[in-house]
């Protein structure tokens, strides 16, 4: 997972001819031949060189240049440093000026370009801040400050200069240069195994980075015992200036030798010279622990990039490797320079839901996130491991809305780190990636269902509003799943919102679970949704509901009306459509209405003849029932020669008495068992035992028990 | 059910939305309401591979009476013979569990219901995929065949025939009664509610025929004569008893039944034997039925304890019959009454009536119902069918449950609405619009209505001789 030299570049290795600098401002590197006359070169990553020649008055200590890329800064002399005026066009005779520090005992030991025209000398007593002029061609002193430093690093996002001080360099003190003031943070002291062999803190130690929105000194602790021990401590400093720094993290080595340490995606990579390999840590794993073990252990990988560059295989983990954050190697001997990318997605961790965790954790990596999820979903996961990573998406999501402070104040000195990005995966994308795995074959719907209803309750408990369309499916995979029990206690509990679409989505499931029909009607009369509630049951051929309805929530008028009586006269009964009919012309009144209404008028006149009506009339009044067949008559009663009982007579006999005439409904249908002094619900089988009788003649009936063939004894 | 009842009573009385008004214990009473008429007609030329088993289960219904011992009696579609086996099988259903000490009431699974009735020596037994009033057809149907072999008879006759006695020579011709005493209940909404009804006429007209018809009576004094009904399409124009002695309604509709199953009753009088068993079980008395004149609806039946009387109640009836002619007031009032009865109109209620489709009111001391006239939109075969089904379904509630007064239940085509009281029933039949209210204040409107017009439609009093 972690690539060497995507971007790579390769330059002139250092010899006794040239030297190499790196610039951590610009993340560039300084190639320096014959002390400037033979030419100085400048190379950043993306293969942007700068070439200059200057005079060879000494050799050069420190070269760097200006973020704006306009002015070079060369250190020469212990005490002065010589700004290089880079024009455009001729670089060969470049214009230099000189700017000695103003302490008269002051030694330089490192420069740092602050903005493009501010630039800090660190010198061992103290710090000294000069405005650089370009067009003047001079430099002028803004502010100095006395502190003794052994040595000093600097954070470049942040304005942040890091000082060494104290006996054994261990205690850092921290500054923010800014508006062309130095704030001075809270000192505090760095724990790195002080030891006889080990006296001081060394700055190579020391890496300044901003991990997870905050940012961090961490430092290398070698253990006075044995080299098992040691550990990667991470300081947070406060964005409160008034609040010293407070170790937060120990990141457990377990290894002993050189150390690299890159951050990357808020990734602590160490790398260890001698085994050979990276250890990642995430502390975004788990915010809360405070000691670390490496929770992946890897090796780099040459780009090919890197390989057509430094030849097949270039040889990885070399002692001469030098490494700056964030991602940057150098190999000044091979002459390679080259960055470091990691590729979350290619993590190889066993556990789903740790990669998912530390996929979720990383920029860019959404899609990723969204197909292992997808996976994990399609392979049936625990519902209580993806309700893990539900919560933690969800809660990503929610803080990555909420929006980044600002400071008010832009004058007041802030500790600035770097835009943190969260995850954020909507609504949208779950619901998006719900119907695609919905849509995959051989899935358990049941459990795809299960996770969707995770992922709303924790919606729910966060009081996120639930998008309507994620119910919508929640609905359709219940469906597919043939939950519908679930599904309706869903509505009944109104965990599923109401809503129209959704009411109308239900009652067309229908066909499939008729109860759901009232629930979705029950939900267009909480919607107060008269006419949806009439249309629905008209189309159901229900006109009787849905005049009933009309009656109490509003009126009945003709185009009501009139929808009613077409339905009842399209499904309707005779008795249905004079109910319908009657009560539609009582409410009509003395109103005109249309030809339509006519139409159906002169139907209803007609529904019942006036024969019809006389003779039920005579034959109500003479009790008779005229065509009325009774089973009795209905077969003649001419007695037949006998017939012997047929074997079809015998296995339908107790099918008359026990079950339905349908066939298979028995299995489903228990039998009610009433005597004088019991009554008794029997399973189908069950009565074997309860009534003996059943038993006895089930046996009797079963041929397998009657035609047995007997074993004779053939001896 | 109880639960069932218990949903029953507890539908709002208030208009609702409709979320509220379906409930899958409803639906199961809408269903027996809406339920088309399951007669199936059967090809006329039974194929012989049909077993005759798997006939049955096309029948809405089937009877089986059968001895103790299991021998065939009767079966309504016919053929006993073929379904010996059976037979066998109800049998010893009921004598396994009575073998237990116990009795066998029913079983019934979701839409099959079979009941027994073990009434030594005879086992009845009915499978029907309805369940209402299962139990009061046997009994009824079981006093059918007590009107033809008497209490007494039954129970010494397997003693004298042996076991293996087949009880169908002594009912020899009788299955038309019994054939048409299930029948009723499918039709005949006073077999439903057990109660007889009367057929409209004017109070005075009924008075002046009775006191004809003591009169004619007591003028013949005749040694043993019990009791004396006019009866029109199975409805009671008038009756009149010997003093101390009553007519129980149950064996009144046995002699209806017995009328109105004898086609040969037009054209000439009959005499036979019958047993009314809530009379007295043990014996017979003698029935004198004749029309009272030629191709008259209208029967004249006379009982009497003595068989030689059978000269002597045709002079009774001879003598009515000559007094009514007589007399031409009582004529034309009869003779209307019994071709066009007025039946009670539920227009009768004055304003609102249109919601009120149909009505059955019952009498519960007097055991008399009084039925709507028919109107729109009950009107075809089927349609009335759903009347007596829905009848039927409220009487089986109202017995199995106790201490309901009022239902009012919202079907799709119509509301239903019962009253029940210590004195009556009523149940209505109102349109599918009638609000609560509307229905209790229509149902208190047709009985104040009833009780003005009580006269025309009950009788309320019954002269002896």
């Amino acid at each position: 997972m972690l690539t060497l030299g995507d971007e790579s570049i390769s330059f002139e290795a250092s010899s006794s001819l040239s030297d190499n600098f790196y610039d951590n401002t610009n993340c560039k590197v300084c190639t320096v031949r014959g002390n400037g006359s033979m030419g100085v070169t400048f190379k950043g990553l993306k293969g942007d060189s700068c070439n200059l020649r200057i005079k060879d008055v000494g050799k050069i200590k420190i070269a760097k240049i200006s973020p704006s890329g306009r002015v070079a800064s060369v250190q020469r002399n212990e005490n002065a440093v010589d700004f290089i005026v880079l024009e455009s066009g001729d670089r060969e005779n470049c214009i230099e000026f000189t700017q000695v520090v103003s302490s008269r005992s002051g030694l330089i030991r490192q420069v740092e370009w602050i903005t493009s025209n501010q630039i800090v000398f660190i010198t061992n007593n103290g710090l000294e801040l000069y405005d650089v002029n370009e067009e003047k061609r001079n430099s002028k002193l803004v502010k100095t400050l006395n502190v003794a430093s052994d040595w000093s690093t600097c954070y470049h996002p942040s304005r942040l200069l890091l000082l060494a001080t104290g006996v054994n360099a261990a205690t850092m003190q921290p500054f923010i240069i800014h508006h062309g003031q130095f704030t001075r943070l809270k000192p505090f002291a760095v724990d790195f195994g002080c030891s006889n062999s080990k006296k001081k803190l060394l700055e190579r130690d020391v890496t300044v980075s901003s991990i997870y929105g905050s940012i961090y000194v961490l430092a290398l602790r070698y253990s006075t015992r044995d080299s098992s021990t040691s550990d990667l401590l991470m300081y947070k400093l406060s964005a409160d200036v008034n609040q010293p720094a407070k170790l937060t993290y120990t990141l457990v080595l377990g290894l002993t030798g050189m150390f690299g340490i890159h951050v990357i995606d808020n990734l602590v990579i160490v790398h260890h010279q001698l085994s050979r390999s990276s250890l990642i840590f995430d502390i975004g794993l788990d915010l809360n622990n405070s000691a670390h073990q490496p929770f992946l252990t890897t090796s780099l990988v040459a780009s090919s990039r890197l390989c057509s560059i430094a030849g097949q295989s270039p040889s990885l983990y070399t002692p001469s490797w030098v490494m700056f954050t964030p991602n940057v190697v150098i190999d000044p001997f091979m002459g390679i320079f080259a960055s470091l990318k990691v590729n979350p997605e290619k993590a190889i961790i066993e556990d789903t839901v740790l990669r998912l965790r530390f996929l979720m954790n990383r920029t860019n990596q959404k899609i990723t996130v969204l197909n292992e999820l997808s996976t994990a979903i399609r392979d049936r996961l625990k519902l209580r491991l993806i309700q893990q990573v539900l919560e933690i998406m969800v809660e990503k999501n929610a803080v990555s809305k909420i929006p980044i402070l600002r400071p008010s104040d832009p004058t007041r000195s802030q500790l600035l780190c770097e835009d943190l990005q969260l995850l954020s995966i909507e609504q949208d994308d779950m619901v998006h990636l719900f119907v695609n795995i919905k849509e995959h074959p051989n899935i358990s719907y049941s459990h795809l269902a299960s996770v969707m209803l995770a992922y709303i309750s924790i919606l729910k408990v966060r009081e996120i509003t639930v998008q309507p369309y994620l119910y919508e499916v929640l609905v359709n995979t219940l469906v597919l799943a043939g939950d519908f029990l679930k599904l309706h206690q869903l509505i009944n509990y109104k965990v599923v919102s109401d809503s129209k679409p959704m009411a109308y989505l239900l009652v067309s499931l229908e066909a499939k679970y008729s109860p759901l029909f009232q629930s979705g009607v029950d939900m267009l009369v909480r919607e107060g949704a008269t006419d949806e509630i009439v249309e629905v049951l008209l189309a159901k051929g229900n006109v009787t509901d849905a005049l009933r309805y009309l009656e109490n929530h509003g009126s009945l008028d003709r185009a009501n009306a009139l929808k009613a009586l077409d339905a009842i006269w399209q499904y309707g009964d005779r008795v249905h459509k004079y109910g319908i009919f009657a009560h539609c012309a009582e409410k009509k009144g003395k109103q005109v209405w249309n030809e339509q209404y006519e139409k159906f008028s002169a139907d209803f006149k007609r529904l019942y003849s006036e024969e019809e009506i006389i003779d039920a009339e005579k034959e109500v009044a003479f009790s008779k029932m005229r065509k009325f067949i009774s089973p009795g008559a209905a077969s003649s009663r001419s007695r037949l020669v006998q017939e012997p009982p047929r074997p079809g007579a015998a296995s339908s006999r107790s099918r008359l008495v026990q079950e339905p005439p349908r066939p298979g409904a028995a299995s489903s249908c228990p039998l009610i068992l009433d005597t004088n002094t019991r009554y008794e619900i029997v399973k189908n089988d069950s009565s074997l035992i309860l009534f003996p009788v059943i038993a006895q003649f089930r046996q009797l009936q079963d041929p397998r028990l009657t035609r047995e063939p007997r074993v004779a004894n053939v001896e | 059910m109880s639960s069932g009842i218990a949903t029953l009573l507890s539908i709002p009385a208030s208009t609702s939305a409709p979320g509220e008004a379906s409930h899958s214990d409803l639906q199961a009473l809408k269903d027996q309401a809406n339920m088309s008429m399951p007669q199936i007609e059967l090809p006329e030329e039974e194929p012989i591979e049909e077993s005759a088993l798997d006939r049955l289960s096309h029948y809405p219904y089937q009877v089986f009476v059968l001895s103790e011992y299991g021998r065939p009696i009767y079966v309504s579609c016919g053929q006993e013979d073929q379904l010996c086996a059976f037979f066998a099988l109800i049998g010893v259903f009921v004598n396994r569990v009575r073998h237990n000490g116990d009795m066998l009431n029913s079983i019934s699974s979701k839409d099959l219901h079979a009941h027994f009735l073990f009434r030594k020596p005879l086992i009845l037994c009915i499978v029907s995929k309805r369940r209402d009033q299962l139990r009061s057809q046997l009994e009824v149907l079981f006093n059918q065949i007590l009107s033809t072999i008497s209490r007494k008879q039954l129970e010494t006759i397997y003693e004298k025939r042996g076991d293996n006695y087949d009880l169908r020579r002594l009912l020899g011709g009788t299955n038309k009664y019994m054939d048409g005493s299930l029948s009723s209940w499918h039709y005949d909404l006073a077999q439903i509610s057990s109660a007889i009804r009367v057929l409209p006429m004017e109070a005075a007209d009924r008075n002046a025929l009775s006191t004809t018809l003591v009169n004619s009576i007591t003028s013949a004094n005749v040694e043993g004569m019990l009791f004396a009904v006019v009866l029109a399409h199975r409805q009671i124009v008038c009756l009149s008893r010997l003093k101390k002695h009553l007519l129980d309604h149950k064996d009144l509709s046995l002699i209806i039944n017995l009328v109105s199953n004898t086609s040969t009753i037009a054209d000439a009088a009959i005499w036979t034997p019958i047993c009314l068993p809530f009379f007295n079980d043990s014996g017979f008395l003698h029935a004198y039925i004749s029309s009272l004149w030629e191709n008259s609806p209208a029967h004249l039946v006379l009982l009497s304890v003595d068989r030689n009387t059978l000269k002597d109640l045709h002079l009774i009836k001879e003598d009515f019959c000559a007094k009514i002619q007589s007399s031409p007031k009582i004529l034309n009032s009869f003779e209307a009454a019994v071709t066009s009865p007025q039946s009670f109109s539920p227009s009768n209620i004055g304003t609102g009536s249109e919601m009120l489709w149909h009505f059955l009111y019952r009498n519960i001391s007097s055991r008399q119902i009084c039925l709507s006239a028919s109107r729109p939109p009950f009107i075809g075969q089927e349609e009335r069918v759903l009347l007596t089904r829905s009848a039927s379904r409220v009487y089986d509630i109202l017995r199995s449950v106790d201490g309901i007064r009022q239902i009012f239940v919202r079907n799709k085509k119509e509301v239903l609405y019962v009253k029940a009281e210590d004195r009556y029933e009523l149940q209505c039949v109102l349109s599918p619009f009638c609000s609560p209210t509307m229905a209790s204040i229509l149902g208190d409107r047709l009985l104040k209505a009833l009780k003005t017009y009580e006269g025309r439609y009950f009788i309320t009093h019954v002269p002896s001789f």
